[in-house]
């Protein structure tokens, strides 16, 4: 075993491998900080770049690029209320407001702490716990899948806003688009119309950028607001305390992290709703989230980028990417003649200890390239809100036409922005919406594919796992709604003290 | 003075509510119209069919019954229940000549959607962003050439030559 890890380290230890990853981290956080620009996309276009490289140093360039990718969706989220990727749709609730409050500054260095030490604790995971986690993916099956979903929706009562309801039917909304396309059980066409741009349904990019950041836009043009109080030498630092009360969230996002993304198809944008609804559920001042508490931030970031090295596990160790990006980087790994798997833990050990280091170490340098990028990117919002938002409509357009590279997609975002306003408008959260959305497949597909195989509702209550997160989902919907009471007894207790 | 802003307050909560109970009556609507018109004329059912839940109508129903449940429960309590926190009166203020604005914004989108492909991208982003930059107050040259010009040309750039993006070009840019 030694001389493995020997041999790894030597095949790590050079310039080249060091430089693919600083590179790739910088190229993911540059790219992922452009709405409309995923991480996905990052990783497909550094591909070709690879070819002539070595496997290690090819792995590890796009590993940067994924990881840089996470993290770069952070900060147009937190500077303009752009997410630059859907994982970082949860980390503007509280980013976005603490911006308005001119503490750009803070939120966005919380979310690269954030993101480091998940990014760091995901690779132990995938170092130490392959074998173990990818046993436990394994377990998954369409019913534990429907269970760890509804789960998953829970959260939706977390990140309602001010009103249970209304969160409640943005969510319904959510799943509804999210059945517009080609049902894939029956193959029968849903809300398509006959529009062939509607096969695949609704296109994730353009509703994420219609329903986050447009609505800004439109709004700087209609209502007065408050002007954005950050400075380019915006020196809030994340203190002592709020670091180590956000601690405890950075730690359970990671491992919720770890978990949804080892768990293939899952992704991160799920992750990091989870870990922010469990922050706000946790937490003993709940109300303060989505009006600029860092611990939402801290939460949201780190559920989102503890995804990052545990998608890495099913490649690894069973061969099966967890996501779009790990299976071009699956890709890669084919493209140099590998084969991820269980006979490549036996027959290029060395290669698996080289790509680990190279792995733990792009958690430092996305500590250093997450620095510099902040000190720099957050000048941004020094430009006067008349220039700056022209040219973020620019980008969401010019994003959003990049995905699939068809003009329905931008009149797709222009819907949607609409629809995001009138939201905006009458106090009801998009954040249901696109969590609904996004998860609604996944649900389906799950509930319809356990009825499919069994034709029995009790194969839905077999299992351990599924009654581990039929509880989860009754503690979670309980707390949710003894919640939602308390504060319409306060409410009530208010209004009777103003009247009396 | 205390009266009077009492009275205020009163007055934004009862246009909250009154808000919120047109909202639940719209989405009740919503709901009904999806279920009676728009999810059978949209989603077709194979005949081979055999359970309910393996319907690809079955999802849409449940959803819509449920948009019709809370959107009934918004109606009721804004009726009998609690009243709503009054709205933040300053972040609601409207801009001067905001309905010219935001008409210029929507023509503006309109032409995001429509123009591309007989104009171009890059000649369009030009247009648009300067237009934007004017309807937002700009008036200084140098500006609106260094901002209106220069960036969105970069930007289709790096989409075009960096990304390999394959954007409309235009009967300006199209290589002949």
């Amino acid at each position: 075993m030694w001389s493995d890890i020997a041999a790894g380290l030597t095949l790590f230890w050079g310039l080249d491998n060091v430089l693919a990853i600083s590179g790739g981290v910088l190229l993911g956080v540059v790219v992922g900080a452009i709405p409309g620009l995923t991480a996905t996309m990052a990783v497909a276009l550094a591909l070709p770049l690879t070819f002539a490289m070595a496997p290690v140093t090819a792995i590890l360039l796009l590993v940067g690029v994924y990881k840089g990718g996470v993290f770069g969706g952070s900060i147009t989220a937190i500077l303009l209320r752009a997410p630059g990727t859907p994982a970082a749709a949860a980390t503007l609730l509280d980013g976005y407001p603490l911006a308005q409050q001119g503490k750009a500054g803070k939120a966005m260095k919380m979310a690269l702490y954030a993101s480091c030490i998940a990014d760091f604790l995901s690779n132990i995971a995938l170092i130490f716990f392959a074998g173990m986690i990818a046993g436990l993916a394994l377990a998954f099956g369409p019913p534990e899948f429907f269970w760890l979903i509804c789960f998953s929706l829970t959260v939706v009562i977390a990140i309602a806003g001010s009103s249970l309801a209304k969160g409640l039917i943005s969510g319904a909304l959510g799943l509804l688009v999210s059945t517009v396309g080609l049902d894939l059980v029956q193959g029968s066409q849903r809300f398509t119309f006959d529009n062939f741009n509607l096969m695949g349904g609704v296109g994730y990019i353009p509703l994420l950028i219609g329903l986050f950041a447009l609505p800004e836009v439109i709004d700087f043009y209609v209502r007065r607001g408050a002007p954005f109080a950050v400075r380019a030498a915006d020196a809030s630092r994340v203190t002592m305390a709020e670091f180590k009360r956000s601690l405890v969230s950075i730690v359970r996002g990671s491992f919720i992290g770890v978990i949804i993304g080892t768990i293939p198809g899952a992704g991160a944008t799920a992750a990091a709703f989870l870990s922010y609804g469990e922050a706000k559920r946790s937490s003993r001042h709940p109300e303060t989230f989505g009006k600029g508490e860092i611990e939402g931030v801290a939460a949201a970031e780190s559920g989102n980028n503890g995804v990052a090295g545990a998608t890495m596990i099913p490649l690894l160790s069973l061969g099966i990417p967890g996501d779009v990006v790990t299976a071009v980087i699956l890709g890669a790994f084919m493209l140099h003649g590998l084969a991820p798997g269980p006979m490549m833990f036996q027959q290029n050990l060395d290669i698996i200890y080289a790509l680990f280091a190279g792995i733990m170490l792009s958690s430092v340098v996305l500590f250093v390239a997450g620095s510099l990028a902040i000190r720099y990117v957050i000048r941004i919002v020094d430009i006067p809100r008349h220039i700056l938002m022209p040219l973020v409509l620019l980008f969401c357009v010019f994003g959003t036409f990049a995905v699939q590279a068809q003009m329905f997609d931008v009149l797709v975002m222009v819907v949607f922005g609409a629809l995001g306003y009138l939201m905006l408008r009458i106090n009801m959260s998009a954040a249901p919406f696109l969590m609904g959305f996004i998860l609604g497949p996944l649900f389906e597909d799950n509930l319809r594919r356990t009825f499919l195989i069994a034709q029995d509702m009790s194969v839905f209550f077999r299992s351990p796992i599924c009654w581990i997160f039929i509880v989860l989902t009754g503690v979670s919907l309980f707390i949710g709604i003894r919640r939602e009471m308390r504060t319409l007894r306060a409410r009530r207790t208010l209004a009777r003290l103003e009247g009396s | 003075m205390e009266t009077h802003d009492h009275a205020a307050r009163d007055r934004l909560r009862l246009r909250q509510r009154r808000q919120d109970a047109v909202f639940a009556v719209l989405m009740m609507v919503f709901a009904v119209v999806m279920a009676f018109v728009v999810i059978p004329a949209g989603v077709r059912v194979p005949a081979s069919v055999a359970h309910l839940p393996l319907s690809p109508r079955f999802f849409p129903y449940v959803l819509v019954g449920m948009v019709f449940v809370f959107a009934a429960a918004i109606a009721v309590m804004s009726v009998i229940g609690p009243p709503p926190l009054p709205p933040d009166a300053e972040a609601a203020a409207l801009r001067p000549r905001w309905p010219l604005r935001l008409a210029a914004l929507l023509a503006v989108l309109a032409g995001w959607v429509v123009l591309p492909e007989r104009v171009g991208m890059a000649p369009l982003a030009v247009v648009a962003t300067i237009a934007l930059l004017l309807v937002g107050g700009e008036r200084r040259i140098w500006m609106l050439g260094a901002v209106g010009v220069v960036v969105p040309v970069l930007v289709y750039l790096l989409f075009t030559e960096v990304f390999h993006v394959p954007m409309p070009a235009g009967p300006l840019l199209e290589r002949r």
